[in-house]
Formats: structure tokens, sequence, C-alpha cells
């Protein structure tokens, strides 16, 4: 231990003690030492230096620090958007819904002997017509096969094919099946919607049965005429885009534009009640 | 000059460059790598990892000087580095000639009661002069303060030794003073 006996250690020991003594109670009584003032002039070059490096370096260091909280705020705010992204769908289909609500609202005030059942379109014919679809309820929703269909415009769609307890399958007025009574609003002129492949295609169905002099022209409306009592008398089927004279047979074939757009339908609301029309 | 000599005078030389580098870092790159809010003593174990393998004369007026050094950079209103610092260099000392003969266990010895000193001066002095309760200055100041050091005391062991491998011990770390 011949070192911390020495007379070095001593001194250093007591001068060590002095110096932190003497600068600390400089300081606390406000007074700056030329000592610490030229040490500092010195070293202020190396401090910017070394600021400079810590600066740079800072990036990194977040990096390495802060990885976890970074990610666990990420996934914070991920969440805080998915449910925000949630709620902006909820409010998308709460208007949609509205809309439906609306245009529901106004054609039963028109038909005030219409029941309903609202549907959604959860499937579509595979090929490439896509006359018959596929709607959530069936049965236990009081929907049975022949029930009409309309879009929330008050177009008819079609009618119900076939119903299970869940499900139904609906068939639409351009499907070549389909058979719909019909009139020109305008004139009364009686005559028969039916489906062709060809208009199929393109969304469309034709109306026969037509005399050659019927009083029929391009944009009448056509109307549904209740006979037959598979669809109530006065919903709307569609307008006439086009005449098709047939000199040989004297009649008038009509091709209608259907007012519901049969392709992009999601919501549908079939007539569970109406009254049947009787001439 | 002996070889030997020119060795000596360079290995103390690197390790004068090396403090200094020590309280710069400590006062300029170091507050931004802090862990849990804390910024290790690097001065304080590059004085203790030193000490181990160098002039018991010699590391005393450096760390001394550092100490001093440090306060007046770092703009501390308590001038207490300079005895922390000699109290560093004096445990490294007492370790690796009288007890433990150098090495890592030395270092490791004296790194852990200075680094401990150290962070429980300082959490004193929190506590006096501010204060603080003493609980969580024990827990979120001192216990952190203390842990860091000590792995600095590690680290810079690694490159004392590596050093000394290069230029040699100190004489009176190997036959003790």
């Amino acid at each position: 231990m011949k070192f911390f006996k020495s007379r070095f250690f001593l001194i250093l020991c007591i001068v060590t003690f002095l110096i932190a003594a003497t600068f600390t109670a400089m300081s606390a009584l406000g007074y700056s030492s030329y000592i610490k003032g030229a040490l500092n002039y010195v070293a202020v070059p190396f401090q910017k230096l070394a600021d400079t490096v810590g600066r740079a370096l800072d990036g990194y260091a977040a990096y390495i620090t802060e990885f976890d909280r970074l990610k666990a705020e990420n996934a914070e705010l991920r969440e805080k958007l998915d449910a925000m992204e949630e709620d902006v769908r909820e409010a998308e289909a709460v208007k949609s819904e509205n809309e439906y609500l609306r245009e529901y609202l106004e054609i039963k005030n028109e038909h005030l002997d219409f029941a309903f059942a609202k549907a959604d379109v959860i499937g579509r014919e595979s090929g490439n017509y896509m006359t018959v679809f596929t709607l959530d309820k069936g049965t236990d929703s009081g929907i049975s096969k022949g029930m009409p269909i309309i879009a929330s415009n008050g177009g008819l769609i079609g009618h119900i094919s076939d119903a299970g307890k869940t499900w139904a399958k609906a068939a639409s007025v351009i499907d070549v099946t389909s058979s719909v009574g019909a009139y020109v609003e305008r004139s009364l002129e009686n005559g028969v919607i039916t489906g062709d492949f060809e208009l199929c295609l393109k969304g469309l169905c034709k109306m026969t049965y037509l005399d050659a002099d019927a009083d029929i022209a391009v944009g009448d409306r056509i109307m549904t005429s209740g006979l037959g009592s598979v669809y109530p008398r006065g919903l709307i089927i569609g307008t006439v885009k086009e005449l098709v004279k047939d000199d040989a047979a004297r009649s008038i074939t009509a091709i209608i534009e259907p007012l519901a757009d049969i392709s992009a339908l999601d919501t549908v609301m079939v007539v569970t009640k109406f009254e049947t029309y009787s001439e | 000059m002996r070889k030997s000599a020119l060795l000596d005078a360079a290995r103390f030389a690197i390790y004068a460059v090396l403090l200094l580098i020590a309280v710069f870092a400590q006062c300029g790159i170091l507050p931004y790598f802090r862990i849990f809010g804390v910024v290790p003593n690097l001065t304080l174990a590059a004085v203790v990892a030193f000490s181990v393998f160098e002039s018991p004369y010699r590391i005393c007026i450096a760390a001394v000087a550092v100490g001093f050094l440090l306060d007046t950079v770092g703009g501390a209103e308590l001038t207490a580095s300079p005895v922390i610092m000699l109290f560093a260099a004096s445990l490294g000392i007492l370790f690796s000639t009288r007890i433990m003969k150098r090495g890592f266990l030395a270092a490791v010895a004296a790194g852990a009661i200075a680094a401990l000193s150290d962070s429980l001066f300082f959490a004193l002095a929190l506590i006096i002069r501010a204060g603080a309760e003493p609980l969580p200055v024990l827990f979120y100041d001192a216990l952190p303060s203390f842990l860091y050091t000590f792995s600095a005391v590690l680290a810079m062991y690694v490159i004392a030794r590596l050093l000394s491998r290069i230029f040699g011990a100190h004489e009176a770390s190997v036959i003790g003073y």
C-alpha cells in the first residue's frame, strides 16, 4: 500500500478536495473563475464537434431505443384507423339504407295495399345473362314463390322463382322464362313482356302481342297490367326504346328498357301482399 | 530512451486522449443515447478501466484533471467529479495491485463500487438539493445510472486491455505498489 501512504497521494487528495470545495463555493456564491472560463473557451469547439456527432447519431439511437414505442404507437394508430374506416363504412351503409327507405316510403304511399319484405342480393347467375339472382331472405321472412320483386325506384325487377327458409331465387323480367302482362300507360294498349336471349345480354326485354296499328311510341312507359294475378297492376316495367314492325304477321314488337337496373342490384323489395286486379 | 518507456508514454498518451474523448462524448454524444432517461458516466468508466493498467501517479492526476474538465464542460454547479474520479482511480489501483492483481475481476469489482458510489452520490445530491423523493430517485435514476455506467466500465476495460496488449501494462500493476 505504498502508493496510498505516499506523500504524493496525500497531497493529491488534499488538492482535489480543495479544488472541489473552492469551485463549488465559487459557483454557489455566483463567482466564475478564470480557469473555468479558459477551459470552456478551449472546450467549445470540441463540444460542438461532439454535439454534431451526437445529433448525427440521434436518429439511429431513436431507432434503437424507441423502436418498441413506435411499433406500439403504429399498432395503436392502425387500430384507430381501422375503427374509423369501420365507422365510415357503417355511415355509408346507414346513408344508403336511409335513401332506400325514403324511396320505399314513396312506393308505400303510392300503393297502400302493398306489404314489403326487404332483401339483399347475395348472389348472381354465374353465366353472362345474370337474369337470375339469389336473395338473403326466404320463407322465414314471408317470401314465397311467385311474389313480385321491385327495385327501390319502383321499377319491376321480376318474381321469386324459388324459395327456401332463408334464401330465395329471383328471375328478372328480362329472363327468357319470364312473361308479364303489361300495358302502355299513355294509350292503355295491352301486351306481354317476355325475355329474349339476344336482348337480355343488353339488359333489355320485349313487349309482344301488339297489333300493327297499336298506339305505342318510343319513350312510352310500360306498366304491369295485373292480369293473371302474379303482379299487381300499375308497377312500372320500363320505357319503349325501339319499335320493330313485322309486316307479315301484322304486329309490332316493342323493345323495352327496364326501369330497374338489373345488372346493379344490391337491395330489392319483395311485394309479399297486394290486392289482385280484376277487370 | 528505452523502448518500454516509449511504449509507456504512448499508452498513457492514448489513455489521455481517450479520457478527453470520453468527457466530450459524455457531454455531447451520450445525451442523445439516453436509456431510461439516464446518461452513463463514461469518464468514470474510462478512469476505472485505465487505472488497472496505468501508473497510479499518472492515472490519479489524469483522473482529477478530467473530473475537473467534466464539471467545467458539463456546466455542473457542484464540482464533485475530481473527487469522484480520484476515488474511482484509487479503487482501480487498489483492486488491481493489492487485491486481485490486475485483470478483469479487478476492473469489475472497482467499476461496480465506483459506479454505485457515483450513482448514489448524485442521487443523494438530488434528494438533498432538489428535495426529491428518495425511492423514485433511487429506482428511476440511481439504479439505471449504475447499470449503464457499469456496462460502460466493461466496454472501456476491453479497450484498455487491448491497448495493454499492444503497449504493455505499467509495471505498478504487475509488481504491485
